[in-house]
This record gives C-alpha cells, sequence and structure tokens, in this order.
C-alpha cells in the first residue's frame, strides 16, 4: 500500500486518509452542519472505485490466464477452461435481451455454480470432524473447556439426546449462551473494535511506518 | 524401555541405533562413524600416546553413541573408559561420553551437552570448537572429506549470537519442546496409513456412511425436533407486526457454498412476509447472492400462493443486484438510498418501481440481513442501522449466532433466526406446514445432521480414548 522509495506519496496518501476519515467521522457525528452531501458524494466515489476494481481484477484475471495459455505453462488446458466459461458467460448475459436473468444464464448457475460451490463447502464437514478427532482432547486444560462446551452444545442440538437427557440440561446451555458466553463475545466485539481504532490512528501517526 | 541418547543438535532424545534425529533431521550416524574412522586411523594406542593426557577418550564399539561434549572433561587418572561421567546439573541424565579435547573438528558443533549452549560458546570452549589447523589434522584424514562433513553442521559465530544465561537456555528449550514438536512419531514408528486409531479415512468413511443412510432413508418425520435457540419469538412478532405493503430492505449475504443451511432458515421468513403482502427490496454484496435470493424467493412465492407467475415475483421483488464496495458503500443505504439503489436489476428506477420509491423518501419499515456469517450482520448495525433507525432482523447459520447474541440483548437487533432448527422453529410459529414433497428433503436434512452430529460425538470420545492409548504406548 505504502510505497518504500517516494515519500510524498506516502504523505499525500496519508494525508488523503486524514482528510476523508476526517469528513466520515464530523458527518456521522453531526459534528459540522452540512457535511452530509460530501459524505454521501465519497460513498458514491466508492461505489465508483469498487465496481472499477472488480472489473479491473476481472481483467487481470483474463489477463494471466491467458498468459498461461500463451506460455504453454502447466494446467495450461484449465486456463482455458477459465477463460472460455467467462468470455461465454459474459457474452450470452451481454447478448440476452433478458441480462442476467437468461435462461442460459440461469441454467449455468443451477446446474454448475451453485452444486459445485455447494460440493466444496460440504467438504469442510470432514475436515471438522476429522479435526475435532485430533484436537478436542482433554490433555490440556484449555482444551478441556473447548470440549466441554463443544460438547454441551452438540447435546443440546441433537434431538435424540433430548429425549434421553433431563430439560434442565437444555436450560442450562440455554443459560450459558444467555450470561457467560454472551458477556465474554461482548468484551471480545469491544476489545477488537478498540484495537482495531487503535492501530490505524498509531499507523496514521506514524506516516504509515507499521514499525516505531 | 529402550535406549535412548540426545541429539548433538537439539538436545531431543532419539532411540540408540536411530540413523537421524526425529526432530530436527541431524545425520547422527556421522557423529559416531567419523569418530570411529578417526580412532581407527590414528591406530588406537598410538593414537593415545600422541594426544593429551588430558584428552577425552571414546567408548570401544559397540559403546554409546557419541552425543554431547563435556566441556571440562575429568583428568585421565579418574576416569575409566567405561564409565560414564557423572551427570551434570540440569541435564537430562543421558550418558555423555568424554572427548578428545584436540579432535574437535570431529566432534559436532556443540561442545557442551546443551545444544543451545552449542549456539553461544564460552570463552573456554572456544578452544574446542575452533577448527583445527592443518598441522593439528593427522596426515591420513583427507582434508577436503573433513571439510565436506564440518560444513553439514553450523558453525557458532560468537559475534553474532548473543550470549544467554542457563537459565534462559534451559527455558527456550523447554519452550521450543513443548510447544513447537518438530515431528510427533520417530521415524521406525511411522507408517504411511497409520496404525489403529492413528488412521483418519474410518472417519471419513464412517461420516460418509451415516449420511447416505440417512438420505436414502430419512424419508420418516422425526420424533423429536430440535432444539430452538433464543430470538426467533422477537423476529416473528417484528414481521407479524408489519403493515401490508411495507417495504422491507433485504441483505442477501449468502451464496449457493452455504445454502444448504441457510435455505432452511431463510425460507419461512420469507414466507412469512411475503404473507405479509411485504415489497421486498433485495441487494447483495456477494456477486452470486441476487441469484440466490431470487430463486429462493420464487420459491417461498409458490409455497404461499400456490403458483407462481413472473408478473407476481416482479409486483413483490425489487432486485437491487449486486453492491461492491463492502462496507464503505453500505452508509448510502442507510444515508441515500437513491444513490445505493438507482436502478433494479432490469434498469427500472424509482420512478418505476414504487416500492424503491418509498424506500427513497420514507426508508424502509424493515431491515433483514441474511448471512451465513455474523460479519455482514455486524457492519450492517455499525454502518446502516444508525443512519436511518430502521428495526432489523439477522438470519444466520447457527455459527453465526453466539456473537450477534449482545447485539440482541442490547436492542440493536430486533429478533435472531441461526440455523435450521432456527427456521424449523420460525415454522411452527407460522402454522403453515410445508407439502409432503418439500417436507420429505427436510426431513432427509434433520436425520442426516442428527446423525452427523452424533458421529462427532463419537469420534471425540475415540479422539479422548486415543489419547489415553497412546500416553500408555509411551
Amino acid at each position: 500500500m505504502f510505497s518504500t522509495h517516494a515519500q510524498w506519496i506516502n504523505r499525500l496518501g496519508l494525508v488523503i486518509i486524514f482528510v476523508v476519515a476526517a469528513l466520515i467521522i464530523a458527518s456521522r457525528f453531526h459534528l459540522l452542519p452540512g457535511l452530509q452531501p460530501v459524505a454521501t458524494i465519497l460513498y458514491t466515489w466508492v461505489l465508483l472505485l469498487a465496481a472499477f476494481a472488480l472489473l479491473l481484477g476481472i481483467a487481470s484475471v483474463a489477463w494471466v490466464h491467458l498468459g498461461h495459455i500463451q506460455g504453454g505453462e502447466a494446467e495450461w488446458g484449465l486456463s482455458l477452461i477459465l477463460l472460455i466459461g467467462l468470455l461465454g458467460v459474459f457474452a450470452i448475459g451481454i447478448l440476452s435481451p433478458v441480462g442476467a436473468n437468461s435462461p442460459l444464464i440461469e441454467w449455468v448457475f443451477d446446474a454448475l455454480i451453485a452444486p459445485g460451490q455447494a460440493s466444496l463447502f460440504a467438504l469442510t464437514g470432514f475436515f471438522v470432524v476429522a479435526a475435532a478427532y485430533r484436537y478436542l482432547r482433554v490433555d490440556r486444560p484449555d482444551a478441556i473447556w473447548i470440549l466441554v462446551g463443544a460438547l454441551l452444545a452438540l447435546l443440546i442440538q441433537t434431538p435424540l439426546s433430548q429425549q434421553l437427557l433431563p430439560p434442565i440440561f437444555t436450560g442450562l446451555t440455554d443459560w450459558l449462551l444467555v450470561w457467560p458466553v454472551m458477556a465474554a463475545l461482548r468484551g471480545a466485539l469491544l476489545g477488537g473494535a478498540l484495537a482495531v481504532l487503535i492501530v490505524g490512528l498509531r499507523l496514521l501517526a506514524r506516516g504509515g511506518n507499521p514499525r516505531p | 524401555m529402550t535406549s535412548t541418547f540426545g541429539c548433538p543438535h537439539c538436545g531431543k532424545g532419539n532411540p540408540i541405533d536411530a540413523l537421524f534425529c526425529a526432530f530436527c533431521g541431524t545425520r547422527l550416524q556421522d557423529v559416531e562413524t567419523s569418530l570411529r574412522e578417526q580412532q581407527d586411523q590414528q591406530g588406537g594406542e598410538a593414537a593415545d600416546e600422541d594426544l593429551p593426557e588430558d584428552a577425552p577418550i571414546l567408548p570401544p564399539r559397540p559403546a554409546r553413541r557419541l552425543r554431547g561434549h563435556a566441556t571440562r572433561p575429568s583428568p585421565p587418572q579418574e576416569r575409566k573408559i567405561d564409565d560414564p561421567p557423572d551427570p551434570e546439573p540440569g541435564s537430562s541424565g543421558l550418558h555423555r561420553p568424554p572427548l578428545r579435547a584436540d579432535t574437535s573438528f570431529s566432534k559436532p558443533p556443540s561442545s557442551t551437552e546443551d545444544p543451545v549452549r552449542s549456539a553461544a560458546p564460552t570463552p573456554t570452549d572456544r578452544a574446542d570448537l575452533s577448527i583445527p589447523s592443518s598441522s593439528e589434522v593427522p596426515n591420513d584424514v583427507d582434508p577436503a572429506e573433513l571439510a565436506a562433513w564440518l560444513e553439514r553442521f553450523p558453525q557458532p559465530n560468537p559475534l553474532s549470537t548473543p550470549m544467554l544465561s542457563d537459565e534462559t537456555r534451559r527455558q527456550l528449550r523447554q519452550l521450543f519442546v513443548s510447544e513447537v514438536p518438530l515431528a510427533e512419531i520417530l521415524p521406525h514408528e511411522a507408517r504411511s496409513d497409520g496404525g489403529g486409531l492413528q488412521r483418519r479415512t474410518w472417519i471419513y468413511w464412517l461420516l460418509l456412511a451415516v449420511l447416505g443412510f440417512a438420505l436414502l432413508f430419512g424419508d420418516e418425520a422425526p420424533e423429536t425436533l430440535p432444539h430452538v435457540w433464543p430470538g426467533v419469538g422477537g423476529a416473528y412478532a417484528a414481521i407479524n407486526t408489519l403493515p401490508t405493503g411495507s417495504t422491507v430492505l433485504i441483505d442477501w449475504a449468502y451464496d449457493p457454498a452455504t445454502a444448504g443451511e441457510m435455505d432452511q432458515v431463510a425460507r419461512p421468513v420469507i414466507e412469512h412476509l411475503i404473507a405479509q403482502n411485504a415489497d421486498l427490496i433485495v441487494i447483495s454484496q456477494l456477486p452470486l447472492g441476487p441469484a440466490s435470493a431470487r430463486r429462493l424467493i420464487a420459491a417461498a412465492e409458490t409455497s404461499v400462493w400456490g403458483e407462481i407467475t413472473a408478473q407476481r415475483l416482479d409486483a413483490t421483488l425489487v432486485e437491487g443486484g449486486f453492491l461492491p464496495g463492502g462496507a464503505a458503500t453500505l452508509p448510502l443505504l442507510g444515508q441515500a438510498p437513491a444513490l445505493g439503489l438507482p436502478v433494479d436489476l432490469q434498469g427500472r428506477s424509482a420512478e418505476i418501481r414504487p416500492p424503491l420509491q418509498t424506500l427513497t423518501e420514507d426508508g424502509p419499515a424493515l431491515a433483514l440481513v441474511i448471512s451465513a456469517q455474523f460479519e455482514p450482520v455486524q457492519r450492517w448495525l455499525e454502518q446502516v442501522q444508525p443512519l436511518n433507525q430502521t428495526p432489523t432482523l439477522a438470519i444466520t447459520s447457527a455459527a453465526a449466532a453466539p456473537p450477534l447474541r449482545p447485539y440482541l440483548d442490547s436492542g440493536q437487533l430486533a429478533g435472531l433466526v441461526s440455523g435450521y432448527n432456527g427456521g424449523i422453529g420460525y415454522r411452527q410459529l407460522l402454522l403453515r406446514p410445508l407439502a409432503r414433497a418439500e417436507q420429505i428433503p427436510l426431513w432427509r436434512q434433520i436425520r442426516g445432521h442428527n446423525s452427523a452430529l452424533i458421529v462427532l460425538l463419537i469420534v471425540l470420545v475415540i479422539g479422548n480414548l486415543a489419547l489415553s492409548l497412546e500416553r500408555r504406548s509411551l
């Protein structure tokens, strides 16, 4: 993000960041009148930049994989499939009168994208179970607490255990979730937000150099 | 118990006949071999006569392997070849045969028992660690071979290595030994597929078999339903009190990867909104979010009204499309919705779409964030809700619910529906059962989920049993 050669670029970037942050904060907390339209303009600029970044990313992916194909690198066939899919779906969306709601694009989504994503994500379940076998063990004191919490949550979630265990376990888990767990998470959220704020201010104060 | 000795480099214990250190990879055979060759070349007693009187003597073959090096070898008259020296304080009690002081070139770099000490030799040890000059090297030893063997070991550099106290070195070694093991099992015990409980493939096959059985034979309704966490009632009440024709802004933050669970959670809520004749404006910050939303809303419409037409769906749903920029562009939806959603996915502006006009003028009556993770909900509560003060509901996966409980407790969230069990609980409040054809997949999912949870419990128990067996074998 920060150039290591030209200091004036770093300074200019920091000035822009500081000015924009000050405007947004002043607008959000109503410190100065008439800043809301300015903040709205900044948000729209961000929207345009994000959209351009997305297009740039797509172009970069296409360029990189085109280079793989032209250079005959390893697995260039996969790059070719990627480019064909990219250009094909793009062409269908452009040429179709209904745009993204084209039946062909919907078929691509229903037959290829959705099942593929779901299958890949479903594999994580197997890894989670294998990791639970390996790491949720009582050989360390902190692991015991994690194991107890995980067992309690699993037992409550399983309908079969609800038939066997007394209702007090369900009430106990609800109580744990509402009081101690929520208290801990509340502290974690607050601490995380403060940490992000402090790190950002420190980064600005040090001129973009993360190290003292 | 197998005899062990310590590696001259890292100090970890290894079997007496190990070729390589199981933890740092140091070749152990070369240490003894080189020393043996040196001793043989020097001719035994003749070599002993040439050596200084205080030079330690190697034990005879097949004596113990050379391990560490004593910094202060005892006088020859007090020492016997076969008698191990007394272990020094703080050592692991392993035998450390004495060495020849002048044959430092045949020793590993660590001239003491403590491998950490070898990185920072004391001034008294530097003479032992120094590479001997050519005049000290026996004539029958090839200097090139000697140099090649020396290059295998790291040479200590006193100028760059900090001088650490014994206590610090001991703590450092204990830290690395206990927290960051370089190897878990010894090489001669390692098997390609593990043994017994060490095999992991049985976990995958067990889970696959249980899931397959549940999916193929789970057509019957389950006896009990899963437990519903708190927050579902608040969400139901917030939607039930909506006036007819209200504008509801939905942030669709999940894609087909997590649709297996999220569809079960979101569908009853969407059905409730459709039954309330609410106008749904859907945006997404995921590229595949709008397509996922369209499919689920179409299925919910069919469930509520029996059949669906494109006109009816178009009248109910305003597709805002994909909104790039992440958290930086979300405030537009709260501060200036007309700029955040100028047109719908079909290019029609607020002048043609009344819901968009209502969104711009009055803001939404209710906001929903349907997400598989808790970050999109958190971003919405931080960036959008403070600007328009709209009541917000969170429809999330079970994993995302705990971090959102504080927001529910503080009132920033009006309701929280989490997990497929939350969806089941919400549907019970709706009093609108699914059609038989749609109930069967839900039952299979419930049975598969329950079976997977049982498998996970079994795996946890077996894992801890394996831990106790591993400890006994050690």
